[in-house]
């Protein structure tokens, strides 16, 4: 088996439209939600998001040509992650030539504005959008992200795009770590997008009673494990990450994040909102990811953590951290980056994945922020409102997804 | 449903057929014509397919476009099979049709061989699989 490190990363999100913007706000706890100004959403209940602030669409069609007239703001964001992560890895073209694509995406496949117009006024193609494809198309098809990236840079060894809801991002990484594990490639492009920040996309959201409705105080919503949370922050975002073997990465002299050790994924099947309350699925994820690894879970220096904010996902993740890290889940941080970002639904797994591969780079574990007084059924330390140093060497990094899709990424420092 | 050979001779499971190997390859919408011979030629080093579980629909000109490239790979298999002209193209089920008749075809008595499992996607994505008596 094949040794795979992480050697370029882009990320667009509420927090940052580059690697370093997105680095500095996290460990300076910057929150990146506010209030919805992509649509009117003055008669939602909810109306507070994490939205990524003034893409440069411009920018993003001058680099794909192919890309003018999408509207659907995953596949733009999914653009711009792929093609830093491109420039940071300063592979040549050539080199893409073998490599594999993995694209996390969302579950929608409609242009939800599209469809909520057209719902709302009975008018197929009467839009005032400036940027609309007017030919009745009311899918992004799932593999358009991945058949863009791979047209503009000439990825042939396969395309993979994947929808489960919130573990995409961290699933497409783990695939394509395994795959490289095995020799089917010797570098591939993984990541995901989402951006559900649409009226159909918040309305739905807010009926499913996940989010927290405090529009007065948006920077505050997102409080993960603290007592007085109500709920998560719909966020858009997208990153991606470079993998490549630790013999091709060594032999052009790359430089390295970090290396992936393992990866475990799992299936509740218990609820389609819902996490199992036990943990069951989540425990398993875990445990799979650090039986891969082949180390003990008391070699975990850090825990990234799904940590959403709902009252059910952080007391569940408490449960299940512990039951997989035993005591030393208590002497190690478990930080939350969706207090900042707010829940990017499928590019979450990959946005986090991210901040945990800087985190070990960097040594800095970033704080959850808006933790005041925790649940008292959440008592891990959960790094509040402060970064801190990080001495360790190894993250592990969980997604759990609508309908119990769950994911667990393992890095570590290059030793 | 795929198994682990040892899982499946513990619970006495006896399999349709083993897969030898698989590939998955990419082009510019279009470019089909290299395609398959792109896959194929990743897994040269596997055992010469005589069996060929077509990707056409009917039409002449794709399965000779398969058979070009397949014999630039130096495969030419002793039977092909297509489904399509009776399933109809069932796009993201098309392959698990193409892999399940290759795998079914070990059931027939005295079937013996290699079967490679074509399966060509809108976009020019292609994927090949390689099966074999279990």
């Amino acid at each position: 088996m094949r040794r795979v490190v992480i050697t370029g990363l882009g990320v667009v999100c509420p927090i940052g439209k580059s690697k370093e913007e997105f680095w500095s706000n996290l460990t300076s706890g910057r929150s990146g939600i506010g209030p919805v100004t992509l649509f009117d959403a003055s008669a939602f209940p909810v109306r507070i998001a994490g939205e990524v602030k003034h893409l440069d669409l411009n920018s993003i069609e001058n680099t794909f040509p192919e890309s003018a007239g999408i509207r659907d703001r995953k596949v733009l964001l999914a653009l711009s992650a792929a093609e830093q992560a491109l420039t940071d890895s300063m592979l040549d073209e050539e080199d893409l030539k073998d490599a594999l694509l993995h694209c996390g995406v969302g579950l929608e496949v409609f242009e939800l504005d599209y469809l909520t117009h057209s719902i709302s006024t009975g008018k197929r193609n009467s839009l005032s959008f400036s940027r609309i494809n007017c030919d009745g198309l009311w899918q992004t098809p799932l593999d358009c992200t991945a058949g863009l990236i791979g047209r503009k840079w000439g990825f042939k060894a396969g395309r993979i795009t994947n929808c489960s809801a919130c573990a995409a991002g961290a699933q497409v990484i783990g695939e394509a770590w395994q795959m490289l594990c095995e020799s089917r490639a010797q570098i591939a492009l993984a990541g995901a997008t989402d951006s559900m920040l649409n009226p159909l996309g918040l309305g739905g959201f807010a009926l499913l009673k996940v989010l927290s409705d405090e529009n007065d105080r948006p920077a505050q919503a997102c409080r993960p494990f603290d007592a007085s949370r109500k709920g998560t922050v719909l966020g858009e975002g997208a990153a991606f990450v470079v993998l490549e073997t630790l013999e091709h990465a060594a032999a052009r002299n790359a430089g390295i994040y970090a290396e992936i050790i393992g990866y475990g994924s799992s299936m509740d099947a218990f609820s389609p909102t819902d996490p199992d309350s036990a943990g069951a699925g989540a425990v398993q994820s875990m445990r799979k990811a650090l039986n891969r690894a082949n180390i003990h879970p008391g070699s975990v220096d850090c825990v990234n953590a799904h940590g959403t904010g709902t009252v059910k996902n952080d007391i569940a993740e408490t449960v299940a951290i512990k039951q997989v890290l035993a005591a030393s889940a208590y002497d190690i941080p478990v930080h939350s980056v969706k207090s900042m970002t707010g829940h990017l639904i499928a590019a979450s797994g990959a946005v986090e994945a991210a901040a945990a591969m800087l985190t070990i780079s960097r040594n800095c574990v970033p704080p959850t922020i808006n933790l005041v007084r925790p649940d008292e059924q959440c008592d891990l330390d959960y790094v509040p409102n402060t970064a801190r140093v990080f001495s360790g060497d190894t993250v592990l990094s969980n997604s759990f997804g609508f309908g119990g899709q769950n994911a667990t990424l393992i890095f570590r420092r290059l030793l | 449903m795929l198994e682990e050979e040892k899982h499946a001779a513990s619970r006495n499971r006896k399999p349709y057929a083993r897969i030898i190997d698989y590939n998955l390859y990419s082009a510019d919408f279009g470019s089909t014509s290299n395609l398959l011979s792109n896959a194929v030629d990743s897994i040269k080093a596997q055992p010469n397919p005589h069996h060929l579980i077509s990707a056409c629909n009917g039409s002449g000109v794709m399965l000779n476009m398969e058979k070009e490239s397949l014999g630039s790979c130096g495969i030419i298999p002793l039977t092909t099979l297509q489904p399509k002209p009776a399933t109809g193209d069932l796009f993201a089920a098309a392959a698990f049709v193409q892999v399940a008749v290759g795998a079914a075809l070990y059931g027939k008595p005295r079937f013996k061989g290699v079967v490679l499992a074509n399966c060509m996607g809108y976009g020019s994505e292609q994927g090949i699989f390689l099966l074999e008596a279990a």
